[in-house]
């Protein structure tokens, strides 16, 4: 396919054009040529390039998803990898990263296989996880290395956070030799009290038990020490609150491979949000306090926090739409990505700041190719509008559990290409 | 004529400081009718209650009931395990069941905190909060400050401590709630495993020490210890929590003052509180057995009025 965009504000910190407006030509998924924006550009191309006016609005690489739920196998009325993948290209993303756990769950190359071979078909790329432990149960170590053959882009147990300090231990000695990357989710089940609510204020004044910010940074405390232990690598998914960040920020400091990522729900909503028990906030981790979204929000920015992620957990209503206590947790967030952060970003963090976290640094972080405008170089880009208003409905994945469904918001994604196509929105 | 604010009563959190009085003003006049040789009047006649307890209750459903044949309510009792909920039915669907056959109001208990909230936004019909989960009871903090007005006059400036389990207990939660949209002071005292940590934010003031406690107070209510609520061991054994928390002569002797002492019921003598206390001259426990009454006739007629 033959493109030209013209009037693209590039938003990409890492390029020299970041803040620029620039016309692009792409010729079967290579850019041909960059340039900033000026009448008549590429006027002379030949007529079989399809030219599409940005019309000033922002272009980022491609969005890369390091952590999602799509439902198949054994969930598909939740979301199939079909449905799956049109939300995350609506939402803008082109990469996806899927959670293991599915039913059966993905612990042996036959899962990792399928999803491999699924990903051709569709429009976005969807890369498996395999898990740590068989059946992500904590008790004994998969076969990482036969998923990694298959193509398995790391290895985590999904919300199951690894409870045996042993078996951690091992599977971060074991990954060292085969090069693999661990992702693991933080939290001491036995102080965490089910995870409905986190405690505070909110919690007492609702009446139910909470999950201390200290379930999550126990287990962060430990397993840093581990890590050290083993001199090898970690990435810690979906940190919630301030003290795992500056847990986390001291650890980068003292020079541990350690890298780690935030949920969308937890940037943009806090425990304010439960007071009329709405299931639709009742997500694993639990929303924290304002001080901690604040809190992540700076470490996102000072590059604490390498990565946002959808953690999208489309859940039927029939699951969702019940007593507080009995609606299973998760948010479906993919195509409320960009409303999500439209709604909460302060003002002075800067959008190539937050892109960071869904471009380049998730990309460095699986071992991508560094996506870069540059001449010559393969390119998938994301087209969005922050500014844009309108109403927002969740209308490719399979359910709509997300507040903002329905609701009117600002933001807006334009266009996606990848794959050497465009798909416009 | 003045109104309840509320459709519901979901919980103290959502009413008024004058929906409260209402409440009390109202209740005067049944107490006093209920204790007339002709017990009934005809207030609710061709109001259909639901009694929904999804939760065994005795003394709340009884006291409810009752509430509902003195106002002459046509009631129905609904009573299901939790567990029909992981058998199929959605709480919503058992309670528009109901409500299919016309009936004006539902009395729900249920094991889940929240559960009367999210069933007022599905339903029309006035939901009455008769206990959910570990969050409000709030015919019950009525009954009490109700008790507590009529013993001392009024609840404002009182010091009140709620002794026990207060994590795990829907009482606690409503009382400091009513207590101090009345004005009293209000204490929390039991051992720290069995009191949110967070508990400050609700204004009121934490103690361990039983005698500390009971020497500031002007009304000891002590809660009953709700073993059935507790996922893991928060003390030791009922023995150690009695040598500790438990209300007795002893204790109450060492005092240089009298006190009020109350307890929702039902009460484990010999934990919490001894006989001897809990039938002593101090105790208001049957006054506010009988209060439960009047409050709840009090309740559900404004309710009723709010609907027509």
């Amino acid at each position: 396919m033959k493109l030209i965009i013209l009037n693209a504000l590039i938003c990409d910190i890492e390029s020299e054009l970041n803040g620029k407006y620039c016309d692009l030509m792409i010729k079967d998924g290579v850019l041909q040529e960059i340039e900033q924006s000026k009448k008549k550009a590429f006027d002379n191309s030949p007529k079989e390039y399809k030219r599409f006016d940005a019309k000033k609005a922002l272009l980022s690489q491609a969005w890369v998803d390091l952590f999602a739920n799509f439902g198949e196998p054994g969930l598909e009325q939740a979301e199939n990898f079909e449905s799956g993948a049109k939300a995350a290209l609506r939402g803008g993303f082109a990469k996806i990263m899927l959670s293991p756990l599915t039913q059966p769950c993905r612990d042996s190359k036959s899962g990792i296989q399928n999803v491999v071979n699924c990903s051709e078909k569709l429009p976005v790329s969807i890369y498996p996880y395999g898990t740590v432990s068989v059946k992500a149960a904590g008790k004994e170590l998969s076969e990482m290395y036969d998923m990694q053959l298959a193509g398995a882009i790391g290895f985590t147990d999904g919300n199951h956070s690894v409870e045996n300090a042993g078996l951690l231990l091992k599977a971060l000695l074991y990954l060292k030799g085969m090069n693999g990357k661990l992702f693991t989710y933080s939290n001491d089940a036995s102080l965490a009290n089910g995870q409905r609510i986190h405690e505070g204020a909110q919690s007492t004044y609702l009446g139910m038990k909470g999950s201390p910010s200290m379930a999550e940074e126990i287990r962060i405390q430990r397993d840093l020490e581990l890590l050290k232990y083993a001199n090898g690598s970690i990435h810690f998914s979906q940190i919630s609150c301030k003290q795992s960040v500056d847990i986390i920020k001291k650890a980068k400091k003292q020079g541990l491979k350690v890298t780690c990522d935030v949920a969308i729900a937890n940037l943009c909503f806090t425990d304010k949000e439960l007071l009329a028990y709405d299931t639709h906030f009742k997500v694993i981790p639990p929303l924290r306090s304002q001080s901690d979204q604040i809190a992540l929000w700076e470490a996102l920015a000072d590059g604490t926090i390498d990565a946002i992620v959808s953690n999208h957990m489309p859940i039927e209503t029939e699951f969702k739409n019940l007593e507080f206590e009995y609606a299973q947790h998760g948010m479906n967030t993919l195509e409320a990505f960009l409303p999500m952060l439209v709604q909460s970003k302060p003002a002075h963090i800067l959008w190539e700041n937050v892109i960071k976290a869904i471009t380049v640094n998730p990309s460095n972080i699986l071992g991508f190719d560094k996506p870069v405008f540059q001449v010559g170089a393969p390119i998938s880009f994301t087209l969005f509008d922050p500014i844009h208003s309108g109403q927002f409905q969740i209308k490719n994945s399979k359910t709509k559990n997300n507040p903002l469904h329905g609701q009117t918001v600002k933001g807006n994604v334009l266009a996606v290409y990848h794959k050497q196509k465009l798909n416009l929105f | 004529m003045k109104q309840f604010s509320q459709k519901h009563l979901l919980g103290i959190k959502e009413i008024s400081t004058e929906d409260i009085q209402l409440v009390f003003e109202t209740a005067d006049n049944f107490k006093s009718i209920i204790n007339r040789p002709i017990k009934k009047v005809p207030s609710l006649r061709d109001v259909t209650v639901a009694n929904v307890f999804f939760e065994n209750s005795t003394r709340t459903r009884i006291s409810f009931e009752l509430a509902q044949k003195r106002l002459s309510a046509d009631i129905i009792n609904f009573a299901a395990s939790s567990s029909s909920v992981s058998k199929g039915e959605t709480l919503i669907d058992t309670v528009k069941n109901i409500l299919a056959m016309k009936v004006d109001m539902v009395v729900m208990r249920h094991p889940a905190p929240g559960a009367c909230v999210f069933l007022a936004k599905h339903i029309d019909a006035s939901i009455i909060n008769a206990g959910d989960g570990t969050h409000e009871h709030p015919t019950q903090a009525l009954l009490d400050a109700y008790s507590i007005r009529e013993k001392l006059g009024s609840v404002k400036g009182k010091k009140i401590v709620i002794v026990g389990d207060i994590a795990h207990s829907r009482v606690a939660l409503s009382n400091i709630l009513c207590l101090k949209k009345l004005g009293a002071e209000v204490m929390v005292c039991g051992p720290n495993t069995l009191i949110p940590k967070h508990i400050a934010s609700l204004g009121v003031k934490v103690e361990t020490d039983l005698m500390k406690a009971l020497n500031w107070c002007d009304v000891a209510n002590m809660l009953r210890i709700q073993l059935e609520r507790q996922e893991q061991n928060n003390f030791p054994s009922l023995r150690e929590y009695s040598m500790m928390y438990g209300l007795n002569e002893e204790r109450l002797h060492l005092l240089n003052k009298e006190i009020v002492i109350m307890h929702p019921g039902p009460i484990n003598r010999g934990v919490e509180i001894t006989s001897a206390v809990a039938d002593s001259k101090h105790s208001i426990i049957l006054d506010q057995v009988e209060n439960g009454v009047a409050v709840r006739m009090a309740v559900m007629y404004l309710l009723a009025g709010k609907q027509a």
